[in-house]
Formats: C-alpha cells, structure tokens, sequence
C-alpha cells in the first residue's frame, strides 16, 4: 500500500534521444499505481508526446542546451505527471479542423490532441520568463479486489 | 528492444520496410528516410512491418500518414502489417486504423498487392 506521495523529479536534456528514458520512467512510476497496462502504456504515450513537443520546439528554437524536467506525483488514487521545459512558446496555433490526411502530425495541436484522448486531463501554461508545462492528470479507479 | 528499421522489395515490386522497437520522435527520421528510399527505387506501394513495433507516437503516425499521401499520389497504397495491440490503439484513437490498410502479416499484404 502506498502511504506517501512523495514528488519524484527526472531532468535531461531537452534532446529527441532522452525522451525514450522518460518514458522509461513513467513506466516505473506509474507501475506503483493501481492502474492496467494498458493505462499505464497511455501514460507513457501521453508523456512521450508531451516530450516530444518540447523537444521540437527546442530544435525549432535552435536551442541545444534546453532541458526537460518529468515531476510525478503517484498514490492510489491520482497520478500527475508534468513535462516542464525551458524553450520560449511560439504563439498559439489554429484548431485542428483539418481531414485526417492534411493534418501534420509533428503539429503542437495534434500532440495536445492525443494526450487528452489518453488521460483524464490535459492543462498547458506558460512558465514565467519562457518556457512550458503540460500537467498530465489521471484517476486511478481501482478494479474489483484491488 | 534496440531500434532498427531494414528493407527489401518482393517480386512483384513492393517495398517492405520492417522496424523493430519503439518508433518516436528519435527514430522515426530513420523510418521516414528508409520509405524515401524505396518510393525513390520505384515502390508505389509499401508494406510496412510492423509486427515487432512495441509503441509509436505522433512522429511515427506523421511518417506512415506521409508514405501514404505519397503513395496513394501514385496510385500505391500502404499496408501496414501484423499491429501490436499497443500500435492498434494508437492507430484506433486517432482513426487511422480506418486510413491504413490493415493486414495481418506481410504475406497477406503481399498477396493483397498483388491482387491490386
């Protein structure tokens, strides 16, 4: 049984190389949680494309020295799990009201699209004096004789 | 799994690109240059394997969805083959799956192609 939530940190590099280890985190975070695998995989989705976002706009900033912070907060009933970056934010962009087949899929709107069909709930802000978090947020419901 | 991504081409001409591990913002430049390849050989039509794919995010979708556009401009198609149940929900929340022709194995795809 989980008693404490203690808040767990992870920075790397802003880099398209390091997101495949926070994901790899997220895997062991969230394993400590009552959820499915296929919850958690949606986890690790939902944050690799929150990495991946940061990681594109830090290329299309020219900034190789960005870096990437995952913070986790997991007990048995909700997980949070931010992806902060340090890479200034472009202007917002138009909805998504594209076919399917323009859409371009290394689009910020179409990442921010698919992290909120896999979690409970998606929240974007700008950080003062430059910068990004996404706050992924997800209930866990424990099954039948957990 | 370590990442890799190879190609050949069937007799009839298809190109069969076949990755392994996970194909994200990291990889997918090598997916992406590897379909490039065989479109560029003379490929209208790819099968890409996808049986041993254990995830793949919006970078990936991006370059599957741009193999497509290209091969449908030339009367091709792209078949993706033997999806895990990782890879179809992807496929599934973003309608993809209703985009792609889905097939179960390459042998299938192979024998779809050719029946074209």
């Amino acid at each position: 049984m989980l008693v404490t939530s203690p808040v767990v940190e992870l920075r790397a590099p802003c880099h398209a190389e390091y997101v495949s280890v926070v994901r790899l985190a997220v895997l062991g975070l969230c394993g400590r949680a009552p959820l499915s695998y296929d919850e958690v995989e949606d986890l690790r989705l939902a944050v690799g494309e929150g990495c991946a976002s940061s990681v594109q706009r830090a290329a299309e900033a020219g900034m190789d020295d960005a870096r990437l912070t995952l913070r986790a907060t997991v007990d048995e009933s909700l997980i949070v799990l931010e992806i902060e970056d340090d890479v200034p934010v472009p202007p917002a962009p138009e909805p998504l009201e594209q076919a399917v087949m323009d859409v371009d899929f290394n689009d910020q709107q179409f990442r921010v699209s698919l992290m909120q069909l896999l979690v409970d709930e998606v929240n974007i802000e700008g950080l003062p004096g430059g910068g990004q978090c996404i706050r992924l947020t997800k209930h866990c419901v424990a099954s039948d004789g957990q | 799994m370590d990442f890799s991504v190879s190609a050949d081409r069937r007799e009839n001409g298809i190109g069969v690109v076949t990755i392994c591990g996970e194909v994200d913002v990291y990889t997918s430049p090598r997916v992406r240059s590897l379909m490039l390849e065989q479109f560029d050989a003379g490929s209208t039509s790819l099968i890409v394997d996808l049986a041993k794919v254990d995830y793949l995010d919006s970078s990936g979708l991006g370059i599957l969805v741009a193999g497509l556009k290209r091969a449908r401009e030339h009367g091709g198609e792209i078949y993706l083959a033997g999806c895990k149940p990782r890879v179809l929900r992807v496929l599934e929340v973003t309608g993809l799956n209703r985009v792609f022709t889905m097939v179960s194995s390459v042998d299938e795809a192979v024998g779809k192609a050719g029946g074209a």
